[in-house]
């Protein structure tokens, strides 16, 4: 039986599709079998960042209103022999589904595969409350914003209330200059306030643009400092203890060649 | 936040359960530590403490330490009234005290963004505070951690009810009837801080 | 010299924000068309009000579907009409 993880946040916009694809796609470069779940009905995105948008003919919801079979609806990315999406539906909404019928499939799914990964909509509405239901464990995505913290800790404490103890923190977008400055907040900082344990650390990483521009995950390039830092949270997961990356202002290796050029 | 040692409020007054299976040194360095940050609760009044089944529990050289380090505190030392109640959780004795409403609410954890903790007695917080959270209480509030949310004390309107808390930063204060807020230091407070009504207003004071 | 850099280094030479632009207009499309079975209705029935205008339809056979191809939407209606309306000719 596979394991069903959560990625949620609360706060939009902090990383949690982003995440979703990277923490996938490193498993499946594992030659874990995994599929990730879009739960955002509504505003599908998922299939986007992994560059799936134009394979898609069934979705979620046709899966629980039985349109179609679940292998049906599963798309397989061909670059990654071992990684499946299930899209979400773009013309209905997060009414659409229950979390039990979330609950179901999340058990149908977790007897094929190793990993069921889940893509939260932002939020603490039934879209939340959906992507929740079926999972094992939770993984709470924040930046070191203020709101962003704010919404974490709401969500960690909705979590607990439905079950999903103990879920793990990773600090998205961190800028390693501005934090030497006293400018933006540390990781200490956040993890005195929230409370939990941290995951992972993910730096501001301008290849997440191209990546996402590009469909391909960051974590298959081998020089983007985004990419090394999801591949540590994916060994972490599979019980790994890896040391957290120093974080030191961190030029880039291109910008590094440049200075050596004189550029 | 496991502890060994936890004050718990009861019909006979305050009680401490000390965990069995810790070693003693810790539970005394557990115990000098709670009431060192707390000295302004136990100041202001509620000074029998009754340790349950201590006769069967602690040596006498055991007992003879606690009842020092009580007194160094101004807490006076209860002999067992009760000894056929030791006091574990789930004893229904137990809970019908606690569901008393002026009785103190001990809230074991952190009070989340969104969460609220609403009592008529006292409530004593062991862990933060954090924003967007709210602790109401009829009586005072005690915050062993950092109040980052919303405290009200004295909420029946008591006032001479006060908010005491670790650090005391940038959350929303209010006592009985008037509101105010922890000013927006850029230090953050040194010491432990108590929030009260004098003259009319709400001041912020060290705790003593 | 910046080029060459790149070149060595495997960036591809279409931007990736070309590709990001195509990549969105594609699926824009794809978007808008999967519309929802109100929306058709509500088209059918407009339609209908308009073509009855000018001809009688057999509004129970009537059929209207869009269909999209990777690059193209193309909105196809089957109507049989019964009759033309009288009066509505154009006169040259």
């Amino acid at each position: 039986m596979g394991e069903v993880i959560v990625v949620t946040s609360g706060k939009g916009g902090v990383g949690k599709t982003t995440t979703t694809a990277n923490i996938g796609t490193g498993f499946a470069l594992q030659g874990k079998k995994v599929v990730l779940v879009d739960a955002d009905i509504g505003l599908r995105n998922l299939d986007v960042v992994m560059g799936l948008e134009n394979r898609i003919v069934y979705d979620l919801i046709d899966v629980t209103e039985g349109n179609c079979r679940l292998k049906q609806a599963l798309i397989r990315d061909k670059r990654y022999e071992t990684l499946y999406l299930l899209p979400a539906a773009q013309t209905r909404d997060k009414n659409a589904v229950s979390p039990d019928q979330m609950k179901e499939l999340c058990e149908d799914l977790s007897k094929d595969f190793d990993y069921v990964i889940i893509d939260c909509p932002a939020g603490i509405e039934q879209g939340f409350k959906n992507a929740i239901a079926g999972a094992d464990r939770a993984i709470v995505v924040t930046t070191p914003e203020v709101s962003a913290v704010r919404d974490a800790d709401r969500i960690i404490g909705l979590l607990e209330s439905e079950g999903k103890h103990n879920p793990k923190l990773i600090v998205n977008r961190i800028r390693p200059k501005m934090v030497k400055k006293g400018d933006m907040m540390d990781i200490d900082d956040i993890i005195e306030i929230l409370a939990v344990d941290l995951l992972g650390i993910i730096p501001e990483d301008e290849y997440i643009v191209i990546s996402t521009n590009r469909g391909e995950p960051a974590v298959v390039n081998p020089v983007s400092t985004a990419s090394s830092a999801y591949k540590n949270i994916v060994r972490r997961l599979t019980g790994e203890n890896v040391p957290l990356m120093t974080l030191e202002t961190n030029d880039g290796f291109f910008d590094k060649l440049k200075k050596i050029f004189g550029l | 936040m496991r502890s060994n040692v936890v004050f718990k409020g009861s019909k006979n007054g305050l009680q401490l359960i000390i965990d069995d299976s810790a070693d003693f040194e810790s539970v005394i360095e557990q115990l000098r530590l709670k009431l060192e940050s707390a000295s302004a609760f136990f100041a202001s009044g509620n000074a029998l403490v009754h340790v349950p089944a201590a006769k069967h529990r602690l040596t006498s050289e055991q007992q003879k330490e606690l009842i020092t380090l009580f007194n160094n505190y101004g807490l006076t030392w209860q002999e067992d009234i009760d000894n056929a109640s030791p006091a574990v959780d789930s004893s229904p004795e137990n809970q019908a005290e606690e569901a008393e409403a002026d009785q103190t609410l001990i809230f074991n954890r952190t009070v989340r963004n969104g969460q609220e903790v609403v009592h008529r007695g006292t409530v004593i917080v062991m862990g933060d505070v954090n924003p967007g959270a709210k602790v109401i209480a009829g009586g005072d509030i005690i915050i062993h951690g950092t109040c980052r949310g919303i405290a009200h004390a004295g909420a029946l309107g008591n006032i001479s009810a006060t908010i005491t808390a670790d650090r005391l930063i940038a959350s929303q204060i209010r006592i009985a009837h008037l509101i105010s807020r922890a000013p927006d230091n850029l230090d953050i407070p040194e010491c432990i801080e108590t929030a009260r009504i004098k003259d009319g207003v709400v001041i912020i004071e060290p705790a003593q | 010299m910046f080029e060459l850099i790149q070149k060595l280094f495997g960036r591809e030479s279409s931007s990736s924000k070309d590709i990001a632009k195509e990549r969105l207009r594609l699926v824009l499309v794809h978007d808008r068309v999967n519309v929802s079975p109100q929306f058709m209705e509500g088209l059918k029935d407009d339609m209908i009000k308009v073509i009855s205008n000018y001809m009688d339809i057999n509004e129970k056979d009537m059929e209207v579907n869009l269909t999209n191809t990777k690059t193209s939407v193309a909105l196809v209606a089957n109507i049989p009409v019964n009759r033309m309306k009288r009066g509505v000719y154009i006169q040259e």
